[in-house]
């Protein structure tokens, strides 16, 4: 527990600063929203005025602007996924390889610990933080909802875009422990996880956006979790509910497979 | 029970080499001298001795556990103090002390204070204001805090001041006399001199030579300094055992291995107004050898 105790020690500013930014993003938003309301009209028109690409992948073509839900997964939920997923993957690769990039990994595996032990309080900080960083996502989501009181809100759909957001967090930190357990430059792998979240994130906008490129769609995690989806159909389809997960294992489970096996050198 | 027994230990970087076929042992409670150049393989032994890399081939023990299946074992029974300390930027000196002790167990800290008090180094401070000097004191009391049985230092005296050096040099009597054993790693011949029974001479990957120091130092190996004649300069003395001959002026420096009569015969008969005979320098023994 002393290495765990550690992390969450170490990344607890983190964890703040990401947790009120982006509860500052959802109530900003939440009270657009609420102003919006009042003018059902205003709505229309703001819709209206996107082009028909833009409309479908921010899930605004399916998805109603008008109900609590539909705005939330629009404009909300797109966000808190892309950051979210931004910083779990920052924070997972970050957790490992700055033992490395800051040379402190051979004091560490001086002592009597294990590379396993290293590797799973590590994750567990991570995670936990992760789910942490969630739940003050779901609560300030539904004090914003609780404030708007013209709607009753679909709390099982909530629940349910809540559940796919961390499960897409929790892969991403996944892939981001993953890569900073494999490379010996430590330097470039936040970078790297960046990108990765960026480059997936683009790519299930352009498939979004372009008929011809919607097979990628499969290739991003985004999709897996798009708001639309699921507040259309009211359930994670079985894809999603296999495919995040499985990244999550194989991530991790790589992770500790190479990690205790490889030479560390600073 | 051999501190530590290593046996044709093998370690290749892709295709590069890293150590060859490093075959030695080191009995407990011996403080023992691993001397090389930078680039010899001196830390590339000590990292796979420790498991931060695997061995290509070859096996090693230290305290009877197996360096790759045992490495916690070995771990709790071994202080390691690096070439380079490296530590935790937003901790305090005491902070890094406190959480290195804390995976051995309880935190002794009376001796955590004696060891600072002797070493004079200031715990308050942030390991990031610190000197390089201070930071190997920060290294030097997390080696030694949680008494290990087996100290393993690299390249210990680096950034050290003389009289600091000399402090260290008293702390390592201290654990020697509790019966501590020490592998001792540098490139700085006359300090492994001061305090090993023993050292292991690595080059380019590869062990030249186990000795004990006194063997090396009291070889029949001579340094022999002859002052020739005026106009003798070019004299040279031809002798089997004679490994290097170095001329300066009128002084002929020799290193010589032979039979020591025939040297004084030789000697008799040689155009010299003074001659100096002295027991080599650990240095120009491992000179001598580094040259072969």
């Amino acid at each position: 527990m002393i290495l765990f105790r550690r992390e969450l020690r170490k990344n607890l500013k983190p964890l703040l600063i990401w947790s009120a930014a982006l509860s500052a993003l959802i109530l900003i938003m939440m009270s657009v929203f609420t102003q919006m309301a009042k003018e059902a009209e205003l709505l229309e028109q703001l819709t209206a005025a996107f082009p028909e690409g833009m409309l479908k992948v921010f899930g605004m073509d399916t998805l109603n602007m008008a109900d609590v839900l539909g705005f939330y997964g629009v404009e909300v939920y797109s966000m808190t996924t892309l950051f979210g997923s931004i910083y779990a993957a920052i924070l997972a690769s970050g957790i490992l390889s700055k033992e490395q990039s800051e040379k402190t990994i051979e004091f560490l595996l001086s002592k009597p610990v294990t590379r396993t032990r290293i590797l799973t309080e590590k994750l567990a900080a991570a995670l936990l933080y992760v789910v942490i960083f969630n739940l003050v996502i779901i609560v300030v989501s539904a004090i914003s909802f609780l404030m708007i009181q013209s709607q009753e809100v679909d709390w099982s759909r909530f629940m349910l875009l809540s559940l796919a957001q961390l499960l897409l967090h929790a892969a991403f930190a996944a892939a981001g422990f993953f890569l900073s357990s494999i490379m010996n430059r430590s330097r470039t792998i936040l970078p790297v996880s960046l990108g990765l979240v960026m480059v997936l994130y683009f790519v299930f906008v352009a498939a979004n956006l372009s008929d011809s490129l919607s097979f990628l769609l499969y290739i991003t995690p985004f999709h897996y979790v798009d708001a639309a989806d699921i507040l259309e159909s009211g359930t994670l389809n079985v894809l999603s509910v296999t495919v995040i997960p499985l990244i999550l294992l194989i991530g991790t489970g790589s992770a500790y497979v190479i990690y205790r096996r490889r030479d560390i050198s600073v | 029970m051999k501190a530590v027994d290593i046996q044709e230990l093998t370690k290749f970087y892709g295709s590069s080499r890293g150590i060859q076929d490093i075959t030695f042992s080191i009995e407990e409670g011996e403080v023992f001298g691993f001397i090389g150049p930078n680039g010899a393989g001196k830390s590339t032994t000590i990292r796979t001795l420790l498991n931060f890399i695997y061995p290509t081939s070859g096996r090693a023990t230290i305290l009877g556990k197996d360096i790759v299946r045992d490495s916690v074992d070995i771990r709790r029974m071994v202080g390691y103090l690096p070439s380079e300390v490296h530590y935790y930027d937003d901790m305090k000196a005491v902070d890094l002390l406190r959480y290195s002790a804390s995976f051995y167990g309880k935190v002794d800290e009376p001796r955590m204070k004696k060891l600072a008090e002797q070493l004079d180094l200031d715990l308050g401070r942030k390991i990031e204001k610190l000197s390089f000097g201070n930071r190997k004191k920060v290294g030097i009391i997390q080696a030694m805090l949680h008494a290990p049985r087996l100290l393993i230092l690299d390249e210990p005296t680096g950034g050290l001041d003389p009289l600091m050096q000399h402090t260290f040099f008293e702390l390592l009597e201290e654990e020697r006399q509790k019966g501590v054993t020490v592998f001792f790693s540098s490139h700085i011949l006359s300090e492994v001199q001061k305090v090993c029974d023993r050292v292991a001479i690595i080059k380019q990957g590869e062990l030249l030579k186990v000795e004990s120091v006194s063997n090396l130092t009291r070889s029949r190996l001579k340094k022999v300094m002859i002052t020739l004649e005026p106009g003798m300069s070019d004299y040279a003395i031809r002798l089997e055992g004679i490994m290097n001959q170095e001329r300066d002026g009128q002084e002929l420096r020799l290193l010589f291995n032979g039979d020591i009569k025939q040297l004084l015969s030789e000697l008799g008969h040689m155009p010299l107004v003074d001659i100096r005979i002295e027991e080599p320098s650990l240095e120009e023994v491992f000179m001598h050898y580094y040259e072969r």
